[in-house]
């Protein structure tokens, strides 16, 4: 009998053959599920992938009853009030410590997709939510799934459409397609053009040099990236200073006041007025 | 800021991160899944090979193992085919993954915050780990008290329950099964669950909740 295993998941990257056959291979193959209701598309797509679904499989839901985010923070997710989407990933050609960028790269496609299919630019606040005059349009939550094949990353992406997609007291920092455009967004054609814009971004991002042309993308695409006054949220302290670019895993450096610079993973980023 | 979802926090999804609940992620299936899996992972070099090649393993593999081990600063690697079995391990585990061994420059040492209480610490085993790790890896078992060191595959942040206000996944004494979630590293907004890979019992917590936690850093240890 065949025994052959590893006790880390940590040995990765013996070949290196591996990266440029997947190359070979077409990147996606979308499929959409549609769904009138959900608990959540995040869950219903990791219960797929755990059954085999294959990578490129998408959950769309027109409601969500329990809509997530960060740290189970709920996401408010009326019908036909926003775009519920969540999609099933499988990168094996990314290295371990490169699946963070998957959330970079989500954010790039949304962008994408909002300028094509509704005409609306978009900024970027790090690591992941897509703003418009500084305040939220679209959330974006990863999150790995153990499957019979392999480990998975399941990316949700909650867009508002309109402002029935937040309540009123959070208008302040909120925002919505509509209320940008001054049109309701068709939901089909935003869906379509965000499926391929993940497909194209996706392929790059797993290209060679495909992490240094993600990160670099991210940079020009938000006004987060260098130079911006910050709060830095973490669960152990809070400080304030000066966003410097980002570490190649897609981590922001932040320079704090007392000169520190600082390397930021997890945690909330707001924008605070420039000080002279 | 997260905004709406922090302000609108009234109800809660328990259906999938509820610690203790995880319908489908039971039984010896799963183990037998993520052993495929991870050998997926590995690359296609890390496939088993037929029995004819197996009795014995070549030098130049043996040494690439010992310099992946020493690149990734890596804690425990095993390796066992028919009639073969090597085990790698470091003396002085638990330790912080060093990152001056990590010869990856796509990522650098880390200026994470460090929890004031446990900064020297960090800094000494961190300092420990980086003084010859290719010497300390041996082939006999070195593990710490017999504990199975779980340690964290990325860099990121430890959470020990899937929200704040939630239970943790485990404790001091809870039973751990290969497929049970210990806890999440958070890094860049992707969550990544972290199984046991073993069964046994939570012997020790290394990484208080919240914590920045280094590629290779020990997180729990369980007792089979």
């Amino acid at each position: 009998m065949e025994s052959y295993r590893t006790r880390l998941f940590l040995a990765r990257r013996f070949s290196t053959a591996t990266r440029a056959e997947n190359l070979m291979k077409p990147i996606l193959r979308p499929v959409i599920l549609r769904f009138d209701s959900l608990p959540s598309t995040n869950t219903e797509a990791a219960r797929q992938a755990q059954h085999g679904a294959p990578e490129g499989l998408c959950v769309v839901a027109r409601e969500q009853t329990s809509g997530r985010g960060r740290q189970e923070r709920v996401w408010i997710s009326p019908a036909d009030a926003g775009l519920y989407f969540s999609i099933v990933l499988r990168p094996e050609s990314l290295a371990p410590q490169s699946w963070p960028l998957l959330t970079l790269m989500s954010a790039l496609a949304v962008h994408d997709a909002l300028l094509e299919a509704c005409q609306l630019e978009t900024d970027i606040k790090w690591p992941n939510d897509i703003i418009a005059d500084d305040r939220k349009l679209c959330g974006i939550l990863a999150e790995t799934v153990e499957t019979e094949s392999g480990r998975v990353v399941v990316v949700g992406i909650g867009i508002n459409l309109d402002d029935r997609a937040f309540p009123s007291e959070l208008k302040e920092i909120a925002t919505s397609v509509a209320q940008r455009t001054g049109n309701k967004p068709d939901r089909e054609t935003l869906l379509q053009s965000l499926v391929r814009a993940i497909e194209r971004r996706y392929k790059i991002l797993q290209s060679p040099g495909g992490e240094a042309a993600t990160i670099s993308e991210w940079t020009r695409r938000s006004s987060y990236a260098h130079d911006r006054r910050v709060r830095v949220s973490l669960s152990t302290e809070i400080f304030d200073g000066w966003t410097r670019g980002l570490e190649a895993d897609g981590a922001l450096r932040v320079e704090t006041d007392q000169g520190e610079l600082r390397i930021i993973r997890a945690g909330d980023i707001t924008s605070l007025r420039a000080q002279a | 800021m997260n905004d709406e979802e922090g302000a609108a926090q009234s109800a809660r999804d328990e259906t999938r991160q509820q610690p203790g609940r995880q319908p489908e992620r039971t039984g010896g299936r799963e183990q037998r899944d993520r052993d495929r899996g991870r050998r997926r992972h590995g690359g296609q070099q890390n496939q088993p090979r037929r029995a004819a090649e197996q009795q014995q393993l070549p030098m130049d593999e043996l040494r690439n193992l010992f310099a992946l081990f020493t690149e990734h600063g890596l804690t425990e690697f095993e390796l066992e085919r028919e009639g073969f079995r090597v085990h790698l391990g470091r003396n002085n585990v638990p330790q912080i993954a060093p990152s001056a061994t990590a010869t990856d420059t796509q990522f650098p040492a880390t200026q994470v915050p460090v929890p004031q209480h446990g900064a020297a610490q960090s800094a000494a085993t961190a300092t420990a780990a980086s003084a010859g790790a290719q010497e300390e890896a041996e082939t006999t078992a070195q593990e710490d008290e017999g504990l199975h060191i779980i340690v964290s595959p990325i860099v990121g942040t430890f959470y020990r329950s899937p929200s704040p206000t939630a239970e943790s996944f485990v404790r001091l004494g809870s039973h751990v099964d290969a497929d049970t979630v210990v806890c999440i590293i958070e890094a860049m907004k992707l969550m990544n669950e972290i199984q046991a890979e073993t069964s046994g019992e939570i012997a020790k917590i290394y990484v208080e909740n919240g914590q920045p936690v280094e590629f290779g850093q020990p997180l729990f240890g369980v007792k089979k």
